[in-house]
């Protein structure tokens, strides 16, 4: 028999059974706001997504450079985009939030070219032949003067296959076709310095272990100097142009992603690896050994202060460029400027030069030109390839070009958050 | 056999009433459970919605769609939308008896 006190077990049981329950309509309650939530920011994840969609097919929506808001789907929180050009690309973001949880993308975008459309090699009608000799071999569709092209015999060499173009040939025009206007105007705003509000100016206090990263939803920092700068173990990441109005030497001890250089002169030293864009008024040099990795860009624009330059870009023995090169004179200068790309050097992505390129080794991807030159020691040749590969069918059929050549079909290269 | 014995009156009134809130709390368990019923719904039904954004993502097929899988509807809508002519929405939704569980949509580009 238990005795009188049946109360002290009741409430003991109760006890138990209270924290039990406790627990199962706690874990249930917490359950249930999991998968909402869950479910919530699924949906914010397609918001984003929708707006990168949305810049990609029509970025003029917005105003470029800030963060604005937008309204994608009725009756929901508009999302914060933003826009801007970047060097020979172009940014494009995402931004929504929904309690405490910020969901963001932004990525740097370029043209998809669909593989049969690529163009190997367009070169300007000058009313002239194209000449090929030795180991030159064109594939792809390639856009020649109305002269034709022809094999020819230059410094003991002739030319070894039997085809001269590995691709279809088609008739090209007396000009280039037009560079992409935002990329001129990008180049040019910097350039002159004509900063925006959207750009937070600052001078660069060091050019030695330095180190710096600006995401791209934020102000691009922009470091000004009026000296020569050699750079020695910095990093720069993001958002940030670094602009200099005498020369640039960066060496392989730096880590550059993503950002622009801007000076006249630039040196990159022999052995650098690092995606970033430069955009000179004068001269480039790309030493030895370096790697210019995808996404990067080397954009020259001479004229921009004084009219006797004419630019040049000198790309040294196995130096890989994965992005685009550009060397774009002024219409009164544009037989005087000069692409050297030596022996054993490739870029992988798009050339344009409407003044003269020396080719001595390959192009993947897309070459635009006003003129080819051959210097040797004893003579000068125009219009003649030695040796050299341009190739429209060796790109990967995935590959995004850069937004030098304007098209229709954007797409995100990567993602730069 | 044993007999519980409640000393006193008020004793008994207390056990009575502790009895009868945890009663209470049982229903109220029960009634918790058909809760988490309904999550165990609602997680099922975001996860066939997920997989037929996934199929459209990777197939790029962008027309309307409805299929049935263990007793949920899954239907996709796909509508031109008004922001940009080379944008689609694409609106999947989940039903179970004609009652909408969850919707997900998103915006694609499709270059025409």
């Amino acid at each position: 028999m238990i005795k009188a006190g049946a109360l002290y077990y009741t409430i003991i049981i109760m006890l138990i059974v209270f924290s039990l329950c406790t627990f199962i309509i706690l874990s249930s309650f917490y359950r249930r706001q999991s998968i909402e939530s869950q479910i919530h920011e699924e949906q914010l994840d397609l918001n984003v997504n929708s707006g990168i969609n949305l810049l990609l097919v029509n970025n003029y929506i917005v105003k470029p450079d800030a963060l604005v808001p937008y309204e994608i789907f009725a009756n929901e929180k508009p999302l914060l985009l933003i826009h801007k050009q970047w060097g020979a690309y172009e940014i494009n973001g995402a931004r929504t939030s929904w309690k405490r949880r910020n969901v963001e993308k932004i990525g740097m975008a370029g043209y998809f070219i669909p593989f049969d459309s690529i163009v190997a090699l367009y070169m300007q009608d000058l009313n002239n032949y194209l000449s090929i000799t030795g180991e030159t071999r064109l594939k792809g569709n390639c856009y020649i003067p109305k002269l034709g092209i022809r094999a020819s015999y230059v410094e003991g060499k002739s030319y070894t296959a039997k085809e001269l173009v590995f691709g279809k040939i088609f008739t090209s025009k007396n000009s280039l076709p037009e560079i992409n206007s935002e990329i001129l105007k990008f180049c040019k705003k910097y350039l002159t310095r004509a900063f925006s509000e959207e750009d937070s100016v600052v001078t660069l206090p060091a050019t030695d272990y330095f180190s710096v990263n600006n995401s791209f939803f934020n102000k691009t920092l922009i470091y000004v100097s009026d000296n020569s700068l050699n750079f020695d173990h910095c990093n720069f990441t993001g958002n940030i142009i670094l602009i200099s109005s005498d020369s640039m030497v960066i060496q392989k001890q730096n880590l550059f992603k993503d950002v622009i250089i801007i000076a006249p002169k630039v040196r990159i030293s022999g052995n650098f690896r690092g995606s970033f864009q430069i955009i000179a008024s004068d001269t480039v040099i790309v030493e030895k050994g370096s790697c210019l990795e995808y996404p990067s860009s080397v954009l020259i624009f001479p004229q921009t202060f004084k009219t006797d330059i004419t630019g040049f870009l000198s790309v040294d023995e196995h130096v890989n460029i994965f992005g685009c090169v550009a060397l774009i004179n002024s219409a009164g200068n544009n037989n005087k400027g000069k692409v050297l790309l030596n022996k054993g050097s490739l870029i992988t992505g798009q050339v344009y030069c409407n003044s003269n390129i020396e080719m001595l080794d390959s192009v993947v991807g897309s070459l635009y030109t006003s003129r080819f030159i051959i210097e040797t020691s004893r003579a000068y040749y125009e219009n003649h390839l030695m040796d050299a590969v341009i190739s429209g069918v060796d790109i990967s059929k995935y590959f995004i070009f850069p937004e030098l050549i304007p098209h229709t079909k954007k797409e995100i290269i990567k993602w730069v958050n | 056999m044993g007999k519980l014995k409640a000393s006193t009156l008020v004793e008994s009134i207390v056990a009575i009433a502790m009895i009868t809130l945890i009663l209470a709390m049982g229903i109220r368990i029960f009634a918790s459970e058909s809760i988490m019923h309904r999550q165990s719904l609602l997680l099922k039904a975001d996860i066939l919605a997920s997989e037929m954004l996934g199929e459209t993502i990777e197939n790029k097929l962008f027309i309307d769609e409805e299929k049935k899988q263990d007793g949920y509807t899954i239907s996709k809508h796909c509508s031109d939308s008004n922001l940009n002519a080379n944008l689609i929405i694409v609106t999947i939704s989940v039903t179970i008896r004609e009652r909408k569980i969850l919707e997900k949509k998103m915006l694609f580009k499709v270059y025409k």
